[in-house]
């Protein structure tokens, strides 16, 4: 007989060996051979040879020792075919993760969680107007087209090599194997990256929540058309005269203009008790098109998005030769959105950095020429009310079926439904707001972009300028040999107003809803390319572009619809060039890592000012004021001084716009005004009630409140450095901190152009810096000058050294060669 | 037993257990080379074989540099909210586990298809008895 002893030896074993073996099915991410350890198996480069046979001639690829990929082809063909397969083997993760997002698809992966994220996509229509473009480029742009084919081949060579994919950690973690690439992947991204650019629609919205609550002289005053003290310093210099053409000419004052009320009737089409009536509507359309999960964006008021540029003429120049600046300010991310290379072949010759799933280069330079872009913070989004009846709404007079879009996730179906104007955002009873975001029309930017990598001179670059857009619309600064200048480049929509005095004229953009159901107030096509804000060679030796307004009032399409940044970056890069004849390349560097914060340097005086003579200080309170009167407005990490000045401002708020803010409905949706803003009602009305009746009071209470905040959360006056509550972190997109950066102490702040923002709060340590300057290049194509840096590095391995090599050099506001540096990888990828 | 059998025995146990975490990735089969450790005693085949199961896969990760393994395993232990060098070693312990109850599986079949005796009568009868 079988011992019953061995009988229940082999139970047990078999039930543990089962059991066990069931358990680690569940932690195959943890095995040492197929799991995420393989993945430090990609985290260096290779010399060698790569076999790809799509290839038609041997393409060579170097590494720099920034991180920069080389690629050499023989032809257009083999070059972006060999930049999608780079572009994969460094970041393909990130890649499928980004389409994944833009398409609405990101529940299909990661379950619930991406629900919100993907019905918010999917309403705004990113894929929608993916697949259109893509259509638009296959029938009518053929040779762009198949740029994007060749691009997507090379992703897919990558993909079908599966040794390669299994080192991909961010798949093995979720445990997901990558799907094929298709041209509409890199195109949905594109719309995402435009809708982040987008300006209107969501601040369009804001905008009626704040003046139903408190109405248009306080909107006016906390956030007027041309934000306080920034008339002297828009993008383009003078009055706002375009090639001649002006307000003044279509016979309007431009002061008569610009008193206007713009969300009366004659305006809008929508009476004002009825728009005070639709804050639900308004709210629920607001959150239809705000998810968390959304990278921050332009189109909300107040958006911390932003970005610096600048051009000198050859005639400001020490090198007599034309330079320009840029450090586009987007969400910091690891990887970076950006991936550094070179790309050239007989037919072009360009570096810089181009976006992470799209063939070319964004920024960048050929031996003749440089470009970079910002945001020009202008409407090119605007929202309709509808009024509906069903699955009809009106307009001019009669009802019209809304066209309806259906898609399913997890098993649900769901529906979009548009008007003329566009998607339906929110619906409440026969009422309903459209977004009328100028993407619905196809946005041949990649087409536009690749133009631009060829292009040879400045009338080559303005040529290819006329293909970008409509969206997003961007402030392109552009330098060739000889000349320097801007334009801003892509779709501004029009609408036509009839103002009180019975003039008319086409206006870009609303503060308000438009009524959707009356044609008058439908959009009448965008501003002319020969009318769009641009300058070259300017007489004053510069221009710059830092969010601030473009151009001056006198312009013949009034930015009705914009919510331009404060000015304060703008203000510092103004004072500095004025000052700076025979700006040189060092000169460039400094200001482009200038610290300082201009609105403090007019805030704070008054705040001191105020603060002056309180009686019975503590010891931290001397401490701090000592702080604000020996303070040079810098914001570095060691210095004491931006951590009072941050904290008192951020406890007046809270007892002054906050309050009120909070006291009248409209806390969360709104941000507080500008500094600006609270520096011009100080100056001018220091009894306002926005001040609870008395500036002076208010500073002194929010100065002694801070200060004991400061005492009991940071602790002694020793632990009071900027870089202990200021602090960086460069997410992953996965948004898990394990495969972020830091957080690691940081200069700068809100208003400085080496930008570190940060929300004025109470709270400590401070929200992270999660925007920021996410490449800054330094050019002059003349003189064969080619400076850049970027917070990463190329590669999406978080273990490799090249995840973010040049992360120390961008801290310190350093910059690498983007020539000459040593090669330590060459790899051939051979047909 | 005579020693060069035992050593054979053991070394091909060791021998499978490697290529199969090298090369077969697949933990559940880390039983299968338990069964060179059939003729031995169960208190000495599942302590060998646990830890000739747990070091087949620890040594996997020495393929890798070790400092990133270490990084890895901290990374990978922060997202799931446990230790680090908890991480390095749970799929070694889970191998060496089923590697320890393999041995004991084999040797219960061995106990039932060579003779069916008791655990106690087998050790008595086995090469190293005698």
């Amino acid at each position: 007989m079988v011992a019953k002893r061995t009988i229940i030896s082999l139970i047990i074993a078999i039930v543990v060996i089962g059991s066990t073996s069931y358990i680690s099915t569940s932690l195959n991410v943890l095995n040492p051979s197929t799991g995420a350890y393989k993945s430090i198996d990609g985290i260096n480069f290779t010399s060698g040879t790569v076999n790809l046979p799509g290839l038609n001639s041997p393409v060579n690829v170097t590494i720099d020792s920034s991180g920069m990929a080389h690629i050499a082809a023989r032809s257009n063909h083999d070059l972006f075919f060999a930049q999608g397969y780079y572009s994969a083997s460094q970041r393909l993760f990130q890649m499928e993760l980004q389409a994944t997002l833009a398409a609405g698809n990101l529940s299909k992966v990661i379950g619930n969680q991406g629900l919100s994220s993907d019905l918010t996509m999917r309403l705004i229509g990113l894929n929608r107007y993916a697949y259109r473009l893509e259509n638009d480029l296959r029938n009518n742009y053929s040779t762009y087209y198949g740029y994007l084919q060749d691009y997507t081949s090379g992703v897919n060579a990558f993909i079908n090599q599966s040794s390669n994919v299994n080192q991909i950690l961010g798949f093995t973690l979720l445990g997901i194997k990558p799907f094929m690439w298709t041209p509409y992947d890199s195109l949905v991204w594109q719309q995402y990256m435009a809708w982040s650019l987008a300006v209107g629609s969501s601040s369009v919205l804001q905008s009626d929540l704040f003046y139903n609550a408190l109405g248009y002289q306080n909107y006016s005053l906390l956030f007027p058309y041309y934000p306080y003290y920034t008339q002297n310093v828009t993008m383009i210099p003078g009055d706002g005269t375009v090639n001649g053409y002006n307000l003044s000419d279509q016979g309007i004052n431009s002061s008569y203009f610009w008193k206007q009320d713009f969300f009366n009737q004659w305006a809008t089409g929508i009476n004002t008790s009825l728009l005070s009536s639709l804050n639900n509507l308004i709210k629920s359309a607001y959150k239809n098109i705000t998810d968390p999960y959304i990278l921050p964006g332009s189109h909300e008021l107040g958006s911390p998005v932003g970005s610096n540029s600048w051009i000198i003429t050859a005639n400001y120049s020490s090198l007599n030769a034309p330079m320009m600046a840029n450090d586009p300010h987007l969400p910091l991310l690891a990887p970076s959105l950006w991936i550094p290379f070179q790309l050239s072949d007989p037919q072009m010759n360009v570096t810089g950095w181009g976006l992470a799933g799209l063939p070319g280069i964004l920024i960048g330079h050929t031996s003749t020429t440089s470009f970079g872009l910002t945001t020009p913070e202008g409407n090119t989004a605007n929202d309709y009310l509808e009024i509906l009846n069903g699955n009809s709404y009106l307009y001019n007079g009669a009802y019209h079926p809304m066209n309806v879009t259906t898609y399913t996730l997890l098993n649900k179906q769901y529906t979009v439904y548009s008007t003329n104007n566009g998607p339906l955002i929110a619906r409440s009873g026969s009422f309903g707001i459209s977004m009328n975001w100028n993407a619905r029309t196809p946005s041949l930017d990649a087409m536009a972009e690749i133009m631009m990598d060829q292009a040879h001179n400045y009338s080559m670059m303005l040529n290819a300028l006329k293909y970008w857009g409509p969206s997003p619309t961007q402030n392109f600064a552009l330098v060739s040999l000889h000349h320097a200048g801007y334009i801003t480049a892509g779709g501004y929509p029009l609408i036509n107003e009839t103002l009180p005095d019975g003039k008319k004229v086409s206006v870009i953009g609303s503060v308000s809803l438009l009524n959707g159901s009356m044609p008058q107030y439908s959009e009448i096509g965008n501003v002319p390319f020969k009318y769009l804000p641009q300058d070259i060679n300017p007489s004053r030796g510069y221009m710059f572009a830092p969010n601030q307004p473009t151009v001056g009032m006198n312009y013949p399409y009034p930015f009705v619809g914009s919510y331009w940044a404060s000015g304060g970056r703008a203000e510092t890069i103004s004072s500095y060039l004025s000052t700076h004849k025979g700006m040189t390349i060092a000169d460039m560097e400094a200001l482009q890592s200038n610290v300082s914060d201009y609105w403090a340097t007019q805030f704070n005086p008054l705040l001191l000012n105020a603060i002056d003579g309180m009686n019975n200080l503590n010891y931290s309170e001397r401490y701090a004021l000592n702080l604000l009167q020996n303070w040079n407005y810098s914001y570095y990490q060691d210095m004491k001084n931006p951590t009072v000045y941050l904290y008192l401002t951020a406890a007046f708020y809270n007892i002054t716009y906050d309050k009120l803010y909070i006291a009248n409905g409209i806390n969360g949706e709104i941000p507080s005004p500008y500094t600006n803003s609270a520096i011009y009602m100080a100056r001018n009305d220091p009894s306002s009630s926005w001040f609870n009746g008395s500036f002076q009071k208010e500073a002194r209470t929010a100065f002694a409140t801070a200060i004991a905040f400061m005492d009991s959360r940071i602790g002694n006056v020793s632990q009071w450095n900027w870089g202990n509550t200021h602090k960086l972190e460069i997410e992953s997109l996965t948004g898990l901190p394990q495969l972020s950066i830091g957080p690691l102490p940081i200069w700068g702040g809100r208003h400085t152009v080496s930008v570190g923002y940060t929300p004025r709060v109470l709270q400590y340590p401070l929200p992270y810096v999660t925007i920021g300057s996410s490449l800054r290049t330094i050019d002059s194509p003349a003189k064969g000058i080619y400076l850049g840096v970027f917070p990463g590095g190329p590669s999406e391995n978080v273990l490799s050294y090249w995840f973010s090599n040049q992360l120390n050099y961008w801290i310190n506001h350093e910059y690498y060669n983007m020539y000459g540096l040593k090669t330590e990888v060459t790899i051939v990828y051979a047909p | 037993m005579r020693l060069e059998f035992k050593i054979t025995l053991i070394s091909g146990s060791i021998l499978l257990s490697f290529v199969l975490a090298f090369f077969i990735h697949d933990l559940v089969l880390s039983f299968i080379p338990m069964i060179f450790l059939y003729p031995f005693k169960k208190k000495y085949s599942m302590p060998s074989g646990f830890a000739i199961g747990f070091a087949s896969y620890f040594a996997v990760y020495f393929q890798y540099n070790f400092g990133d393994v270490v990084r890895l395993s901290n990374i990978l232990g922060g997202i799931i909210g446990i230790p680090g060098t908890l991480v390095l070693l749970i799929y070694p312990l889970l191998s060496g586990i089923i590697a320890a109850f393999g041995a004991l599986l084999w040797s219960s079949c061995f106990d039932i298809m060579s003779g069916r005796k008791t655990e106690m009568n087998r050790d008595a009868d086995t090469p190293e008895a005698k």
